[in-house]
């Protein structure tokens, strides 16, 4: 008898074992079985990989941006598969390049959200106290100024390259970001083994290093992928209002907003850009619940 | 309550001054120069462009013309258009009621679609509808509204010519932006719902509320949706504040005269002070919002007024 | 007298499981209850033992999905109240059968006064106009030692005894015949504890109701029941009047349950918690659900489930121990 019980403890401890070692491929395997975020996924990729190749797939001066009057305003074809524009170009190898515009654009401009939100985010709410406060202080006066408004004065002030767009979008958006970091760091930093590291004799950086920045990493993972997808809904919004990229270079946004005088004749030139951005946004929002869901089992219901 | 509310005018103030002062410091580094914007297509010679540099103030030390700002902006002085000559904010309350129709309308159609989906998939979770429901909104929240805006405008303006392309006016003229406005806010308001719903349906007050012997309806309606409204309120308050700073997207689209119009127009100018007066005013209508959620949600929850009479 | 023809409530095999994504917990595995008109039974048991389950499903409130009712009859007053409609079920709830919850901080709505939700349920169920129903919720907030004025109060503004006190008024503002009392004390203070217990045992008396009271606390039993039914991994593994459980004790696991209890007068006992932990009631063990936690823990038992059976009129255990002529627990012998 005594023998059943060494058995069904070891069982026990076997699986907690291995529920330990494998939680990444526990998360993969949980995102996985959704078939929206895996459909999300595949289409991100391939974006990314027409975005990568789109040097190989068409030639910069003379697809995408030399004019080909004889050939405009024509509807979808075997020779232009997406139609051709105002000016006649072809607006398939526009979009492919606008692929790349687009998606570097959103990235850049994520990328510096996280970096400096987390930065700031990250020392108020480690610190605290007076630091915090006028840290926050000042955050909530930016945060004050709706995003879009905020990115607009930004970009009307620095003109309208890509760079600037960056900038405009990514300082828009980062105190939201800041504060996000903040409520995390501050709900991890009352946690029992910040406090054990403190018991221990660590000192700020380790524990920064050991303890923080691992419990911040999946929120930030999440709140990063759909990031990029309000991102590039910002981008195509600035450029639609003629307040960001300027043709010729193609984005999405200006190629559509390039469509709207000539709705009545050739609505493809609205129509086409305008679903390549839904899809691309609709694949990055499901990737990212499906990933807020693998993460973080507790919250799906 | 009525201190709660002084407080918190109290607290606005200096944030409203921080905002208009970065918006302020922005736009006068600007690359662009509102001279030569104002002067473009006239050929202007170089003792005219200094004339009107003059005569707009721009030739004193920024430090300067942002304190003879800020002291106008103290005594409710918005500064005067370059374009027009007229009082910003003379201008900018002409344009005001076509932003608040457009607003109002948006938020009635988005709260008639997201909150009863929202209910609806959060009671029937996992079902076709919950399924429908979300699909619904994923797409709302995937969708930019200048394309949305433009596909109805393709598909009932110019194909089926039932209604105005744009404009202002009757009904008619408001369908279009309010529906573009408002779906696009339903998405994020449906989810933000059934999340809600979702949240409140599992607490331990309902099961003693179906304990009763009450019926279903009564149950989500009476004990749950008031519990949940919280988040809703916040979302859709939210919303319904940037509306009212001007819905610059639909406004532009549909040639809708509000205030989105007037600053996308000030900024396309160079016309500073219009830029500036109208974020200013889109700062304050996002705040008096915010404050009326916030006094709302008193009504909603009695420990939050507890908490504010304290 | 046959009080056996006179049962409020009779259960028999109800198996309940819920069906989630991690596979199907098996919740009660076919337990029988027999409650005669103005008792009162104890259901004991771990925390996961199934006692929410078992009484939510005398309301049929198990939530679902996931929960389902896979097989078994429950029979209020002699009818089986899984054959009734949901409308049937929405006039026997609050009327007939109302249950207290376990934690009062979370079970009172924030958003409404104490009084509206006892005026409620009176209005629900007898037709009252609102103030009528409101001036009888006051009654009943006086009933349960609360004074009528704080109807118009929010449960924020009640202290965790008194929210239990307003629960109770509301379980008892149309006079139930039954009442199911899920752990009602658990979340209070000790000192709160014994004056709500006090206060439902008066009642109880007073408006001549049968009540199950469950609970993990034996000596909540011992106060305050005449049968007692000991729930392990969704089964009664011993049942039978308290004096019998208590004082005879049959299956091991109740043994352990009295062992691990500390004993005030008596320095020199140790405390002696069962070793292990419950099963998880997705994977049940085969056999018998507490062998690899049982001392007495025999080959039989990893194979065969053990079946209640009578050892006197009333007194019954699930144990294969007894197969063996004069077994007999430590604790007796
Ligand atoms: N809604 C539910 N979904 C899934 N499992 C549940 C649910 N409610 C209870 N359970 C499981 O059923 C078992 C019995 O639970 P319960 O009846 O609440 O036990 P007790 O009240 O004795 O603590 C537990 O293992 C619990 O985890
Ligand atoms: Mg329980």
């Amino acid at each position: 008898m005594s023998k059943n019980v060494v058995t069904a403890n070891s069982v026990g401890s076997v699986s907690l074992k291995r529920k330990k070692v494998s939680r990444s491929s526990e998360i993969w395997m949980r995102m996985r079985s959704k078939k929206s975020a895996m459909i999300g996924l595949i289409i991100c990729s391939l974006l990314i990989l027409v975005a990568l190749s789109a040097g190989f797939l068409v030639d910069y001066q003379e697809d995408v941006v030399t004019p080909n009057i004889p050939e405009r305003l024509q509807g979808p074809s075997m020779e232009h598969p997406f139609g051709t524009d105002s000016i006649g170009r072809d607006i398939m190898a526009r979009m492919i390049y606008g692929a790349r515009i687009s998606l570097c654009v959103a990235f850049a401009a994520v990328i510096f959200q996280l970096i400096v939100g987390t930065l700031i985010g990250a020392v108020s709410g480690f610190y605290g106290g007076k630091v915090d406060d006028i840290i926050m202080r000042i955050n909530d006066i930016f945060a004050s100024i709706p995003n879009l408004l905020l990115a607009i004065t930004i970009a009307t002030a620095l003109g309208h390259s890509i760079i600037n767009m960056v900038i405009a979008i990514g300082v828009a958006g980062t105190p939201g970001l800041a504060r996000l970091v903040r409520a995390t760091v501050m709900s991890v930093k009352d946690q029992e083994f910040v406090e054990a590291g403190r018991a221990l004799g660590g000192n700020d950086r380790q524990i920064i290093v050991a303890h923080l920045i691992p419990n911040c990493i999946p929120p930030m993972i999440v709140e990063g992928t759909l990031k990029i997808a309000r991102v590039i809904l910002s981008t195509t919004s600035l450029s639609f209002l003629g307040i960001g990229i300027k043709p010729p270079t193609p984005e999405w946004g200006n190629m559509l907003s390039g469509g709207r005088e000539f709705l009545r004749v050739a609505p493809h030139i609205t129509v086409i850009p305008g679903l390549a951005i839904v899809i691309t946004i609709l694949s990055i929002n499901l990737m990212g619940d499906g990933l807020r869901d693998a993460l973080d089992p507790k919250l799906k219901r | 309550m009525s201190r709660y509310i002084f407080r918190r005018v109290l607290q606005l103030i200096p944030v409203i001054l921080g905002a208009s002062a970065i918006i302020f410091f922005i736009l006068s580094y600007s690359t662009q120069d509102p001279v030569m914007m104002l002067l473009a297509g006239t050929d202007p010679t170089p003792e005219q462009i200094e004339m009107t540099r003059q005569q707009l103030g721009l030739d004193k030390p920024i430090v300067v013309q942002f304190f003879s700002y800020m002291g106008g902006l103290l005594r409710g002085d918005l500064g005067v258009s370059y374009n027009s000559g007229r009082p910003v904010f003379q201008e900018y309350i002409a344009r005001f009621p076509a932003t608040l129709k457009l607003a109002f309308w948006a938020l009635f159609v988005s709260v008639l679609i997201s909150i009863p989906i929202g209910i609806v998939s959060a009671i029937k979770q996992y079902s076709w509808f919950d399924n429908f429901g979300m699909t619904f909104a994923m797409l709302g929240v995937s969708t930019p509204n200048f394309w949305l805006g433009l596909m109805l405008m393709l598909l009932f303006a110019v194909k089926l010519g039932w209604l105005p392309s744009g404009g202002y006016g009757g009904l008619e003229y408001l369908i279009m932006p309010a529906v573009t406005l408002g779906t696009s806010q339903a998405g994020l308001a449906t989810r933000m719902t059934r999340s809600s719903m979702l949240e409140v349906i599992r607490q331990d007050y309902i099961r003693t509320a179906r304990a009763k012997g009450l019926s279903e309806r009564v149950v989500i309606i009476k004990h749950a949706l008031k519990n949940a409204l919280i988040p809703i309120v916040t979302v859709v308050g939210f919303q319904f504040g940037h509306a009212l700073g001007g819905a610059m997207i639909t406004e532009t689209i549909f040639s809708w005269p509000g205030v989105g119009r007037l600053m996308i127009d000030g900024i396309h100018k160079g016309d500073r002070p219009v830029v500036i007066g109208c974020v200013i005013m889109l700062c304050i209508m996002v705040s008096v919002v915010n404050l009326g959620v916030d006094i709302f949600y008193a009504f909603l929850d009695p420990r939050i007024k507890a908490g504010y009479t304290k | 007298m046959n009080i056996n023809n006179d049962l409020i409530l009779d259960i028999n095999n109800l198996v309940v499981h819920y069906e989630t994504m991690e596979g199907t917990v098996q919740a009660v595995n076919g337990i029988d209850i027999q409650l005669p008109r103005e008792h009162t039974l104890g259901i004991v048991g771990e925390t996961g033992a199934g006692k929410t389950t078992t009484a939510l499903s005398i309301l049929r409130l198990i939530p679902d999905p996931p929960g389902v009712i896979k097989s078994g009859e429950i029979l209020l007053d002699g009818e089986d109240i899984l054959k009734n409609s949901e409308k049937k079920m929405r006039s026997i709830r609050g009327r007939d059968v109302a249950m207290i919850f376990q934690d009062p901080m979370t079970s009172l709505n924030p958003v409404h006064t104490v009084g509206d939700q006892i005026a409620e349920v009176v209005r629900l169920h007898e037709g009252l106009s609102r103030s009528d129903a409101l001036k009888r919720a006051g009654e009943t907030l006086e009933m349960v030692g609360i004074p009528a004025e704080r109807s118009t109060e929010y449960p924020h503004q009640f202290s965790g005894g008194m929210k239990q006190r307003v629960i109770i008024a509301i379980a008892l503002a149309c006079n139930p015949k039954l009442l199911i009392a899920d752990e009602p004390t658990t979340a209070l203070d000790v000192t709160i504890q014994a004056q709500v217990l006090e206060l439902m045992k008066d009642l109880r008396d007073r408006l001549g109701m049968s009540m199950i009271m469950i609970t993990h606390d034996l000596g909540i039993v011992a106060e305050v029941c005449d049968e007692v039914a000991v729930l392990y991994a969704g089964r009664i593994v011993e049942s039978g009047t308290v004096r019998e459980v208590f004082k005879s004790t049959m299956h091991p696991y109740t043994e352990g349950l009295f062992n691990s209890l500390p004993v005030i007068n008596d320095k020199g006992a140790r405390i002696k918690p069962i070793p292990g932990l419950m099963p998880d009631p997705i994977e049940l063990p085969e056999g018998c659900a507490f062998h690899p936690r049982c001392p007495y823990a025999f080959d039989k038992c990893t194979k065969e489930t053990p079946e209640l059976r009578y050892f006197g009129e009333t007194h019954g255990v699930a144990c294969h121990a007894y197969d063996q002529d004069g077994f007999k627990l430590k604790r007796r012998g």
